[in-house]
């Protein structure tokens, strides 16, 4: 690994993501978020992280609905998207794996195998990457 | 020739002479008085004897001038009176007789030993036997066609009665007819009383009221089965009352707990989010402390705040969950309406903020209290706020929509009037009429139950209030919710 990961959390929950953005800070890892969706594409391509945890519940502009913008995106295409949600039925999880998420949380969630779960995403993608 | 002679025999005897002067003289005097006194009187007697014939035709016409003459006068004026009494006499016993016999009414006239005296057509009729077979006969044995007495308590003899009270009386006989049939009769005896006040006669009137006492039967029996079908009646109006209120009660719980179901996502977000936070916050606390240097007691604090305020909220939504499902208990007490909103908001806050359904609350402050059920109330402006909210989304507007929760104290009405309008699809004109009733849905199936505004509506009425709805298609809704301050 070279240098610090990315990572960005969109969260409609100010409390929820400023303790996660805490978290992770302190895990090491460079931290950016947003708790406004509609703002969270146009942070994201700025940003440019190397994984994405995103919020399926919020208001205006859901996690799905910015999953298919990421996805769509050239800037944005490839990047690991990791589903936070405070939902956890079998369908919301099958919906979202389906529009490419590549793990799935429910909160509240473990915190370390969230975080063992974005290594080893990022691991991988490293070890596709050309 | 004779007074020749008389003049010989004159010549003769002088003595002799006055003897014949006297015969002849009697002779004139024996026919003077005979045309004179008996032959009137003659008359007289033979036109008594007519009267005394009762022949008061007869008249007499003689045409004397004297004593005899006004005797005859005044004998014919009193005959002719006397011929009238008897006209009418035989007219009133004619008007008596048609009278007597012509009604159907059984009369009879008897002594103190029951004997009949007298009895009209109908008591003759109705026993079959000849006049002269009643009349001097027992009146028991030829109305009850028994040899004693009528005796109580099966046929009390009224005319026992009438001499213990000396007044007339009435009572309910049983008589047979000339086939034996047996026939009811009411009978009424009177007393007849002589001179000196002691009863010597009564008069029996006896009348067959049979087909009234029928009537009267049939009449108690229809009574009798009207009062059974009326208390069987009464009792399934209370087996099914009981039933329906039971069937209501459950409903009403089905109902709450289907809008329990519809908020689960909400309130799953709702609470998972502050427990996600605690817990992350939590951790943080503990890495914090891990690393033991430099931290920051104040970002500490950040952190402790940050899990006290997720308590918080998770208290709130439990609390407002467990208000909203738990079960009325029936009990009136003191209510704030805009407490009861606050609550409801809590539920539904967050399913609608994800429809991009803006709140706008417009809440009086200073809203006296009503007299009610918080739990039902509470259902009410959930039910019709949940409705507001799928009218939003129905209508797929990009821009979401807006509710608006106005509460107004209207002094003159001592009245609080809540208002929720919303921006939603609208309700068809045709379909407005039906709005409030059960089952009524244009929901598709699993979106509603078609109970919600229904449960809305009786929950508002058991509370003596109303609710009154205003709509344009495509345009939005308004409720109007009335309920009185006690």
């Amino acid at each position: 690994m070279t240098g610090k990961k990315k990572v960005f959390i969109a969260d409609d929950d100010e409390p929820a993501l400023i303790s996660l953005k805490k978290l992770l800070s302190l895990s090491g890892f460079e931290v950016e978020g947003t708790s406004k969706p509609k703002e969270a594409l146009a942070a994201i391509k700025s940003f440019k992280p190397d994984i994405i945890l995103l919020d399926l519940l919020m208001p205006g502009l859901g996690g799905l609905e910015i999953c298919v913008m990421l996805n769509e995106d050239k800037a944005t295409q490839g990047i690991p998207i990791i589903a936070v949600s405070a939902l956890g039925g079998y369908t919301d999880i099958k919906k979202a794996y389906k529009l490419g998420v590549v793990g799935y949380f429910t909160k509240p969630y473990d915190y370390e195998k969230l975080v063992e779960e974005m290594n080893k995403i990022l691991a991988r993608k490293e070890n596709t990457e050309p | 020739m004779f007074l020749l002679h008389r003049f010989e025999i004159v010549k003769e005897s002088p003595y002799l002479m006055a003897l014949v002067d006297a015969v002849a003289l009697g002779i004139i005097i024996n026919f003077g008085l005979y045309f004179l006194l008996s032959r009137p009187f003659n008359k007289i007697f033979r036109a008594m004897d007519k009267v005394g014939e009762e022949d008061f035709s007869v008249r007499l016409t003689l045409k004397q001038n004297d004593e005899i003459g006004q005797l005859a006068e005044s004998f014919n004026n009193m005959i002719s009176s006397l011929q009238k009494a008897e006209e009418e006499k035989i007219q009133r016993n004619q008007f008596i007789e048609t009278v007597t016999q012509g009604i159907e009414e059984g009369l009879m006239l008897l002594d103190t030993n029951l004997k009949i005296l007298w009895a009209n057509k109908k008591v003759i009729e109705s026993s079959g036997l000849k006049r002269d077979e009643v009349i001097g006969n027992y009146c028991y044995k030829v109305t009850h066609r028994r040899d004693d007495p009528c005796k109580a308590p099966q046929d009390i003899c009224p005319i026992s009665e009438v001499i213990k009270t000396g007044k007339p009386v009435t009572v309910l006989h049983t008589h047979f007819d000339k086939e034996g049939n047996k026939f009811y009769a009411e009978v009424s005896a009177y007393p007849v009383r002589d001179n000196k006040g002691a009863i010597v006669r009564f008069i029996h009137v006896s009348h067959n009221v049979t087909e009234r006492i029928r009537m009267i039967e049939e009449l108690k029996s229809a009574k009798a089965k009207i009062e059974e079908y009326s208390q069987t009646l009464e009792d399934k109006v209370e087996e099914r009352t009981k039933e329906l209120k039971a069937t209501q009660a459950k409903l009403l719980q089905a109902g709450k707990m289907a809008a329990v179901g519809q908020l689960a996502s909400g309130v799953a977000h709702e609470l998972n989010n502050p427990l996600s936070t605690i817990l992350n916050n939590a951790k943080l606390i503990k890495i914090i402390i891990a690393q033991g240097k430099d931290f920051n007691l104040g970002e500490l604090k950040e952190d402790a705040e940050f899990i006290e305020e997720s308590v918080s909220r998770c208290k709130k939504i439990t609390q407002s969950l467990l208000d909203f499902s738990h079960v009325s208990t029936g009990q009136w007490q003191s209510v704030s309406v805009n407490e009861v909103i606050e609550k409801v908001l809590v539920l539904v806050e967050h399913d609608i903020k994800f429809k991009d359904i803006i709140i706008q609350k417009d809440l009086q402050g200073d809203l006296p209290r009503i007299k009610g059920d918080p739990q039902l109330l509470q259902e009410v402006f959930f039910n019709i706020i949940a409705n507001a909210s799928w009218a939003i989304e129905k209508k797929g507007d990009e821009k979401g929509g807006t509710i608006t929760i106005k509460s107004q104290y209207h002094k003159d009405a001592n009245s609080i009037v809540i208002l929720i309008s919303d921006t939603g699809i609208g309700i068809a004109k045709d379909n407005l009429d039906r709005l409030f009733e059960a089952f009524f849905t244009t929901k598709d199936v699993g979106e509603g139950t078609g109970l919600g505004l229904s449960i809305a509506y009786n929950i508002v009425k058991s509370h003596k209030g109303t609710i009154e709805v205003e709509s344009q298609e495509h345009k939005g809704t308004t409720f109007k919710i009335t309920l009185a301050v006690s």
